[in-house]
């Protein structure tokens, strides 16, 4: 090996919820070789909890390979599993079509992977949009965090005098809206995407880099004051959700699912009953004037967060 | 009865569903779905329903699930075999419930 090309082959490391992933490959990794988004999120070195990738180059002969059993087959996936691993293949929309287009190794836990692409090409290009050059990082890190008391919800969320905010909805619901009617009042953490986590001291919103229309992000976090449903309306104001079957059915389907089987849904209901019990959740009925802002602050206002979670990043 | 469903047809719970109780309601969430966020999947049962979802487990008729329901709610026979089969046409429909 060369002086000029050191071991680690320019070994990169990025935190998010609380988690650093050390990303590793076979190819030197420079700064042009993922988006800028992530430079929110780079980090130092490992951190106490750290998952670890590494890309490869040149598919796998799986030829007599014991994958287990096939959980999961979905244009771009087929998803097998064994007692002891996890394995992605990277499958063609038409079923006639048996190429291999990517292929990927984890642990039973996703604490460690090992992902081929078939050529160096897109990696050696850069500009790479998720650390596992899958369509999102999110099928394998929704998977970690369930293990972690922790979930991706499809929300946008920002701090607002150091209270952490969440807004749930689906695609239209009005998450851009509200970050984009938010800024110069709260620190946004991302339009699209955040990580809510139960540390030991309470629950805190994480911002994560898959974010929707506003491409700023924020690797922040905060302690989780409240949580808003969306709901555009021709008035502005925030009503109590106190309906709690409701509830619980909005943050099932706002949170982000990995390949599931039981124990991820069980450990996923579990976060979703501890959340309602301890986070104020608001029904948010607004127009896109902006005038449900002051409401939003004031509420914000009214909350003393908690000093820093033990643990928390 | 459900034209389309015998009332001597026996069904048991989804191995590929999750159930939780909340608030004495039930949401049932599938296992075999995307993988993304959850859209119209979920499902929740009132409390007539879980008691039904209770009785749904591949031992009983549907005829054997309305009479008891018939007994426990006190209501008609008919009503309560209409009421069982329409929710078990639809568990069925949602791959929520199989055959038993």
């Amino acid at each position: 090996m060369s002086k000029a090309q050191p071991p680690w082959n320019g070994r990169r490391w990025f935190q998010i919820g609380g988690i650093t992933i050390q990303v590793d490959a076979d190819r030197p990794i420079t700064s042009q070789t993922f988006a800028p988004k992530f430079e929110a999120f780079a980090v130092d070195g490992p951190g106490s909890d750290t998952v670890f990738i590494h890309h490869r180059f040149g598919l796998p002969d799986l030829q007599g390979r014991n994958l287990g059993r096939q959980v999961y087959r979905k244009t771009p996936w087929a998803v097998f599993e064994r007692p002891d691993a996890w394995f992605y293949l990277g499958i063609a929309m038409d079923p006639d079509d048996t190429r291999l287009f990517a292929f990927a190794e984890f642990d039973r836990e996703h604490s460690r992977g090992t992902i081929w692409s078939p050529t160096d090409g897109r990696f050696v290009q850069g500009g790479l949009n998720s650390l596992t050059t899958f369509p999102t990082d999110q099928i394998v890190l929704a998977r970690v965090l369930a293990d972690r008391r922790a979930c991706y919800l499809h929300s946008s969320a920002g701090i607002v005098k150091g209270a952490g905010l969440l807004f749930l909805g689906h695609s239209e619901a009005g998450k851009s809206t509200t970050a984009g009617m938010l800024d110069g009042y709260a620190e946004i953490l991302c339009d699209d995407r955040n990580i809510v986590r139960r540390w030991p001291d309470g629950f805190r919103v994480h911002g994560t880099w898959s974010h929707g229309e506003i491409p700023r992000v924020s690797a922040a976090s905060a302690p989780l004051a409240a949580i808003f449903l969306l709901s555009k309306a021709e008035e502005n104001r925030l009503v109590k959700v106190t309906d709690r079957v409701r509830l619980a059915t909005v943050l099932a389907a706002c949170m982000i699912k990995p390949v599931v089987d039981v124990g991820w849904w069980e450990k996923s209901l579990d976060l979703i009953e501890t959340m309602m019990n301890e986070i104020p959740c608001y029904e948010m009925r607004f127009d896109k004037s902006g005038a449900i802002v002051p409401a939003l602050l004031d509420l914000a206002r009214s909350f003393s967060p908690t000093t820093r979670a033990e643990g928390a990043p | 009865m459900s034209p389309s469903l015998a009332p001597d047809v026996r069904v048991r719970h989804s191995d590929d569903v999750v159930a939780r109780l909340i608030e004495g309601e039930l949401l049932i969430v599938p296992l075999m779905s995307g993988v993304g966020d959850l859209e119209d999947e979920l499902y929740t049962l009132n409390e007539t329903g879980r008691a039904i979802w209770e009785k749904l487990d591949g031992s009983r008729t549907i005829d054997d699930v309305a009479r008891e329901m018939a007994r426990e709610f006190d209501v008609a026979e008919e009503t309560a075999r209409l009421d069982v089969a329409n929710l078990v046409e639809e568990l069925l429909g949602r791959k929520i419930l199989v055959a038993g």
